[in-house]
């Protein structure tokens, strides 16, 4: 599953989603706000996707895992709007027959999205607001 | 009264912005009357004279269009969906 939401992450159906019977080992990777950065106490961040080509760049990351490693399914969820501390920004799950699979196509999954994905993040702090300095798209 | 005639086959082209793109443009899509086989490069330049503090120095952004990140020789359409990219921060 690939998916922007609105909504708040619910992590029993994402491990639901990756789960099958043929698989020894499922991993999960959760992206939660962290209440403080470089500039001091952070409240809240707000988060704004192109949702139609992040969710195409999403399933692009997923055939990419799909053909380097030998899994058997891959999730991914990032949420959108404003995010209180600690709330759920993002889930990357992968299922597959052996632990060492998982790690590294999770992994693969959420470094990509974070530096590929059309997703923006703004930050509320004492310092006031800002949006967060990011990595540039490539073609 | 003179009139002038402008010759040229214009057109009308819609960009859509995103991140601190739109806070610095004041508006999450712009409308953009350009000369039919205007590329990619030029709309930035259009764009970044009208707007000085979204110069690339400032936010390197791209250009993406109908959803693919796109080099600046591309030529833009009028149906096409274009959209301002600032670097990306999810996650």
């Amino acid at each position: 599953m690939i998916l922007i939401t609105d909504n708040a992450i619910d992590l029993s159906k994402i491990l639901i989603d990756v789960s099958d019977n043929s698989a020894g080992a499922i991993t999960l990777f959760v992206g939660t706000v962290r209440d403080r950065d470089s500039d001091g106490h952070v409240s809240a961040l707000y988060y704004e996707a192109y949702k139609k080509m992040a969710e195409d760049m999403m399933t692009e990351i997923e055939k990419e895992v799909l053909r380097k490693w030998n899994i058997i399914k891959f999730s991914a969820t990032h949420r959108i709007g404003t995010l209180k501390v600690s709330e759920i920004s993002v889930a990357v799950a992968v299922s597959s027959e052996h632990r060492n699979e998982a790690f590294e196509a999770c992994k693969y999954g959420i470094d990509n999205i974070k530096t590929r994905v059309p997703i923006w993040k703004k930050e509320y702090s004492e310092a006031g607001d800002k949006w967060v300095t990011g990595v540039s798209l490539h073609e | 009264m003179t009139t002038t005639t402008d010759d040229r086959e214009t057109d009308l082209i819609k960009v859509k912005l995103f991140g601190i793109s739109t806070e610095i443009v004041g508006k999450s899509e712009m409308t953009l009357l350009v000369p039919v086989g205007t590329t990619v490069g030029n709309l930035k330049k259009k764009i970044t004279k009208m707007y000085p503090s979204l110069d690339v120095a400032n936010v390197p952004f791209v250009f993406a269009v109908n959803h693919r990140v796109v080099n600046e020789d591309v030529p833009v359409k009028h149906l096409d969906e274009i959209a301002i990219l600032p670097p990306v921060s999810g996650g």
